[in-house]
């Protein structure tokens, strides 16, 4: 089959590709370069997908406080030996966290769940953040146990009602960040703060 | 390279899609729905908070406003009013503000960035403190000039500085609130707008009193002294709002564009900020190390003219002070901070009780109060004198004495001379039990909060008991009660005597268990006894039902194996085995009765091997 477009055509075709095809690698080369260079920030940005995913997938369920899937009493030498302690079952809480408010709190199933809400999200801070989008996630999630706790009283008297509420935060703070280092590894947290937030109002996880 | 490409082959593809969108369009927010249920609050925090601190109190005012109001929800945000050039430009800033004239709305305009998505309800409500106040009332003016209803939108103000609250909303300023009188005082010598009259008094505590500006900071004077009052202010304003107009999809309000005066703004403080901080830390520890230097030196000099004073007196005879031991006395009566006694602004005869201190009057319209229309027992500010303005305070530590929130450098011995007389004040929660709990055991274990090493006294029918806060400040006392209901009353004492507000719980005991219920394995029925054997291995448990039973709990061989709150389960249980089964019944007090064991005998033969069929063959 004859070339349609004649000779003369192919020739200004070649004459275009001979100038351009340089530029052309050039900017190949840039391009490809720039999607190199941008592979760590787009696996860290999966990264940060990831655990955004799962920190907000952290929700207290009712087998968290029915008391019956309690872990056992964890060894004295591991429950201060590193940041994150121990979580023999697996729930997000820390087992000694756990089992102290479990003893604090045997007949109020309410207040149990909201403190264990609390503490859950304060373990997030300890292990889940590496950056400002993970420390926003952790920070909703910290908000939205924060004020679970405060529906855990009533607010017929309103002083009695700060006193108490406040102590409560009081009370899963001392016993979540109960060392320095787990208070250093909170306060190292700070360098992410950002603004921002969910508008999650249902605070509980369990109603 | 194959981790990579594996890597960016499992990459999400909503992240890319939300990735190539914020590479394209980099400006892009997402608006938010703006629905009519519910209502948001914004708190705007004053100066040298930074973000974790103003994030802090905006938690703590949640937690006492609560997550409802009416019915329907209540969502607490932060709009951050940053601090810039270390407090230097919020101070230059609020200088502008006062006059009603900013140097800028930069920061106005960030927050109104910052909330636009967060903002999700028709019903809003800005809660200002400090120089937060000054900012509420420009938000007001932007909102309602962009989208927002005025009959959606309050304020509600705290500790304000300025002298109105936009929307004619209410505030609360306390006349111990040293900044808000230094305000006053040099803003009549300026004859500027003063800020609004104080309309409450509010106790300071101790640790609030050694601050540069005590009776100001948001968490540590007005939330522990007033939160009752605010939360009440604000509950009050959130039932003035109405959520007007239709619900929009494209967020509350427009947003400020982004100018380029907002950008260049923007990079000039993202440079000009860490900066200052940083040389404000450095001067802080220079600074203090001289101090430290200057003191010793004085303490040495001192000792040394001692000496020579003593040798003196002892070669003369008779004792003569030298001008140099005088000196040193004098130089160690003085205080070492050169910072001026503020001037006293509250008498000494107004010291409130506990509670009267919050006094529980109504919110107060944005109208000017006289002095005499306080309705309170307090002092009036003084008036305006301008020969009794201090100096300016040549604070080594901390630049700008700006209208921050729980900022500021100590001067206890300075900010003593200006406080009313301690205020006693003794405080009492009950943790637990709630009110009206109910325990399935006569020793009941109270327990609560109070000051550390004051008493508590509980009164029970003709019984009492007492204890004392441990150093943390709680307390317990195990009271072993009758069956029934019992009144407790609940009172904490300080050493003098002074006592808390009486608090009571009422708590029933019920030690009574319900009836046991008769257990019976439906397949063993025909055997009238506890123990049968039966051919199969599906087998119904049933047992009669119990009045007061709040649950059951069916033990098979020994363990329980399910609570409910039905009268019969079906069980799959093991062949040629004895399997023992008992129920109990449960009460809300937690009190059991357990029924009698029922046990069953499963015999099913095994079948016999068959004998070999002759001829067949085995493969």
């Amino acid at each position: 089959m004859p070339n349609a477009w004649g000779p003369g055509v192919a020739r200004v075709l070649l004459n275009i590709w001979r100038r351009v095809r340089w530029p052309l690698a050039i900017f190949g080369l840039i391009l490809v370069a720039l999607v190199i260079y941008r592979i760590p920030a787009v696996i860290e940005q999966e990264r940060t997908a990831e655990t955004v995913d799962r920190i907000y997938a952290q929700r207290l369920t009712p087998e968290h406080v029915d008391g019956k899937h309690l872990p056992p009493p964890p060894d004295p030498a591991q429950v201060d030996a590193t940041i994150e302690g121990v979580d023999a079952n697996q729930n997000g809480i820390r087992d000694d966290v756990e089992l102290a408010i479990f003893e604090k709190y045997p007949n109020s199933p309410y207040t149990r769940a909201a403190e264990l809400q609390y503490a859950m999200a304060l373990q997030l801070y300890l292990t889940e953040v590496f950056n400002s989008e993970t420390w926003r996630a952790v920070a909703n999630q910290s908000s939205r146990a924060s004020m679970c706790l405060s529906t855990t009283y009533p607010r017929t008297n309103l002083e009695e009602y700060f006193v108490v509420i406040e102590r409560r935060v009081a009370e899963v703070e001392s016993y979540q960040l109960n060392t320095e280092a787990r208070r250093q590894a909170k306060d190292r947290t700070d360098e992410f703060t950002t603004s921002g937030g969910s508008d999650d109002r249902n605070y509980c996880d369990i109603n | 390279m194959t981790e990579i490409i594996v890597t960016l082959t499992r990459m999400r593809r909503t992240t890319a899609y939300l990735f190539a969108l914020l590479i394209f369009f980099p400006g892009l927010t997402l608006a938010a729905t703006c629905i009519q249920q519910g209502y948001t609050v914004i708190f705007v925090n004053g100066v040298l908070n930074d973000f974790e601190k103003a994030e802090d109190s905006k938690t703590e005012l949640g937690r006492k406003i609560g997550g409802t109001f009416n019915g329907e929800s209540v969502s607490i945000k932060l709009g951050h009013n940053q601090s810039h050039i270390a407090g230097l430009g919020d101070f230059a800033q609020s200088v502008g503000q006062i006059f009603d004239n900013p140097i800028s709305y930069y920061d106005r305009d960030t927050i109104l960035r910052q909330i636009h998505s967060e903002v999700t309800t028709r019903k809003v409500l800005l809660v200002g403190h400090s120089q937060g106040t000054f900012y509420t009332n420009e938000l007001y003016s932007y909102l309602v000039d962009h989208g927002v209803p005025r009959e959606s939108i309050a304020v509600y103000n705290l500790a304000t500085p300025a002298n109105r609250v936009a929307g004619g909303g209410a505030y609360l300023t306390s006349a111990n609130d040293q900044l808000v009188l230094r305000v006053r005082q040099y803003a009549a010598a300026a004859s500027a707008p003063g800020p609004l009259q104080s309309n409450i008094l509010i106790p300071i505590s101790a640790e609030e009193s050694t601050k540069l500006f005590g009776g100001h900071s948001f968490s540590g004077a007005y939330l522990t002294g007033a939160a009752a009052r605010i939360v009440r202010d604000i509950e009050t304003a959130l039932s003035g709002l109405k959520a007007s107009g239709v619900s929009d999809s494209d967020g509350c309000f427009i947003p400020p564009p982004t100018t380029v005066s907002y950008k260049v703004q923007k990079v000039g403080f993202a440079a000009l900020d860490p900066l200052a901080k940083t040389s404000v830390s450095v001067a802080a520890v220079t600074g203090k190390a001289v101090v430290t230097a200057t003191q010793k030196a004085s303490a040495a000099a001192a000792a040394l003219a001692k000496t020579i004073g003593n040798a003196l007196s002892s070669f003369g005879g008779k004792a003569k002070v030298s001008a140099s031991t005088q000196g040193a006395a004098a130089a160690s009566a003085v205080p070492q901070n050169p910072i001026p006694a503020p001037q006293a602004t509250v008498s000494a005869n107004i010291t409130p009780s506990p509670v009267s201190a919050v006094v529980p009057a109504p919110p107060v319209p944005n109208t000017p109060i006289p002095a005499q229309a306080e309705s309170q027992p307090i002092s009036p500010p003084p008036a305006p004198d301008p020969v009794a303005v201090p100096a300016p305070i040549p604070a080594p530590f901390s630049i700008a004495p700006g209208f921050g929130g729980d900022g500021g450098a100590s001067a206890a011995s300075v900010v003593e001379e200006s406080q009313p007389a301690p205020v006693v004040v003794v405080p009492l929660a009950v943790a637990s039990p709630d009110d009206s709990a109910l325990f399935g055991t006569s020793s009941v274990t109270v327990t609560g909060t109070t000051t550390s090493g004051f008493l508590v006294a509980l009164a029970y029918g003709a019984d009492t008991a007492s204890t004392t806060a441990d150093m943390n400040g709680d307390w317990s006392a195990t009271l072993s009660l009758p069956e029934g209901v019992t009144a407790i009353g609940i009172v904490a004492s300080d050493a003098d005597g002074n006592t808390s507000d009486a608090l009571t719980r009422n708590i029933t005991v019920d030690t009574t268990p319900p009836d046991a219920p008769a257990l019976v394995v439906d397949e063993c029925s025909a055997f009238g006894s506890a123990y049968c054997e039966i051919a199969t291995t599906t087998v119904n448990v049933s047992w009669s039902s119990v009045a007061d039973a709040l649950y059951y709990a069916l033990t098979k061989n020994a363990a329980i194996s399910a609570t409910t709150t039905a009268t019969t389960l079906q069980f799959v249980i093991d062949t040629n085995a004895t399997t023992t089964f008992s129920v109990a019944a449960y009460d809300l007090a937690g009190n059991g009765a357990t029924s009698a064991d029922v046990s069953v005998y499963v015999y099913i033969p095994a079948p016999r091997p068959r004998p070999p069929v002759p001829g067949m063959m085995m493969l």
